[in-house]
């Protein structure tokens, strides 16, 4: 279990310096990616425990460090999704396009509906949130998706090392 | 029998005259020396003959291997120029690459010269992770004197424009946030007018930057076009630092202040360098010029 949540952790951290770094001006219309929140996605899916949690939790710790966004809120951002996700793998199974396509989608819309949640129990002065009315937001929707299906047949070359336990098992 | 007789009249009718002709030409061979040099002479032009079709056959097959080996050569020329011609290419191309970094340099120098409250000059390495909250990382922290709260400008088209404050100063690396950042705010004044409000960002850097608290008696006198700079009533900001542009004024029907959109002085897509300028000692205090070398008088 340690080995799989360090080891997400350390790929996700990855994964976040990039998104400063070589996608800091966007990957299209100026919108980021979030490379980092679709191996959480992939993590929580395919561990039996919490394993994905646990990740999300520390990579959103590493990824508010590097923003200027208050500490705890990606980490809660990254939490909803993830154990949304736990409830999900019990239902559908894991296909090669469609179904991964689907989670980045609506994970990421999940992940806006965490922001407006933390804006309305924080004051919207101390914390900024995804709004729905924003085109950005729905951009960044659209990316994450196309991006889950080629970004989680990557991370299944990573199962010995991202996954102590299969749901199935 | 009549027949033969005419056959062999007409044969001495037709070679007789030709046989009598050939006789002639020898005769004036002989008589002109010319036969005995009849066979080198044959043997000559047969020999010539073959010469030429050899010497042709010859050439030919030079002149074709040659241009095979011209062709050939003429290609490792080609291919050579080309390659030549490509790194002149890419020495011409790095030629102006290095002219325009060259003027930008220069032309953040001279700022950097001209402002003497200058602390440090970054490069923006980095930028938020996330599409929600906006920040970059410069590569400047507090090894090199930078502070947290400390303003940062940029210089851009000739203009020092403020471009945020530093939100956390770590060894290396600080993290800036900028001005369109919601929750940044400045205390600012109109160039011209002298009229002062307080400027903050919605978030992203292609919206309007607001200006807020403006009297509506004193908005009459605000024009579209109007500079707003730092006014200096704060401990961060130095003062007539540029701002931005009056785009738009708004005034409610019942309110006592007019919201005004300002057009950021700086298009923070394109910075590339800033400056972290020294804090502002003295609240009250007004440089004698603002950035864009106006001459500016003391707050009303």
């Amino acid at each position: 279990m340690t080995r799989s949540i360090l080891a997400s952790t350390a790929i996700g951290s990855l994964f976040l310096f990039i998104q400063t770094t070589w996608l800091g001006n966007g990957l299209f219309w100026g919108v980021i990616p979030d490379l980092a929140f679709l191996l959480i996605l992939w993590v929580s899916y395919n561990n039996k425990g919490l394993e994905g949690i646990i990740a999300a939790f520390l990579s959103g710790i590493v990824c508010d460090l590097l923003s200027s966004a208050p500490l705890g809120y990606t980490s809660f951002l990254y939490i909803l999704p993830a154990y949304a996700i736990s409830f999900v793998r019990k239902i559908v199974d894991m296909d090669g396009l469609v179904l991964p396509v689907i989670l980045g989608f609506s994970s990421t819309l999940l992940k806006g509906i965490a922001s407006i949640m933390l804006a309305l129990v924080f004051s919207g002065e101390l914390v900024e949130s995804y709004s729905f009315g924003d085109l950005r937001f729905w951009v960044e929707a659209a990316i994450n998706g196309a991006l889950a299906a080629p970004f989680f047949f990557l991370f299944k070359k990573l199962t010995p090392i991202l996954v102590t336990r299969k749901p199935s098992e | 029998m009549p027949q033969k007789k005419r056959g062999q009249g007409f044969m001495a009718a037709q070679g007789i005259p030709l046989l009598l002709m050939v006789l002639s030409i020898i005769l004036v061979s002989i008589s002109t020396k010319t036969v005995q040099n009849l066979p080198r002479a044959v043997a000559a032009g047969v020999s010539g003959g073959v010469q030429k079709l050899f010497f042709g056959v010859q050439n030919f097959i030079q002149r074709t291997v040659f241009s095979i080996r011209e062709l050939r050569l003429l290609r490792e020329e080609y291919e050579t120029l080309t390659a030549k011609l490509e790194s002149f290419e890419n020495l011409e191309r790095d030629y102006v690459n290095t002219l325009a970094e060259n003027e930008r340099l220069k032309e953040q120098l001279s700022f950097f010269e001209s402002v003497s409250s200058i602390k440090a000059a970054a490069r923006i390495i980095a930028k938020d992770p996330g599409n929600i909250y906006s920040s970059c990382v410069i590569d400047k922290g507090s090894s090199a004197g930078v502070e947290a709260d400390m303003a940062v400008a940029a210089f851009q088209n000739g203009i020092e424009g403020l471009a945020g404050k530093v939100l956390e100063a770590r060894l290396g690396s600080s993290l800036v946030l900028p001005l369109y950042d919601g929750r940044l705010y400045v205390a600012a004044r109109l160039s011209r007018t002298r009229v002062e409000g307080l400027v903050n960002g919605q978030g992203k850097p292609d919206d309007p930057l607001l200006m807020n608290y403006v009297s509506m008696l004193n908005a009459q006198d605000i024009q579209i076009g109007d500079m707003v700079v730092t006014s200096g009533l704060d401990s961060i900001y130095p003062p007539d630092i540029a701002i931005g542009r009056v785009k738009e004024i708004r005034t409610p029907k019942y309110g006592s202040s007019t919201l005004i959109l300002l057009e950021p002085a700086l298009d923070f897509s394109k910075i590339e360098y800033l400056f972290v300028l020294e804090r502002n000692k003295d609240p009250n205090t007004t440089a004698p010029e603002d950035s864009l070398g106006q001459k500016t008088g003391t707050s009303p």
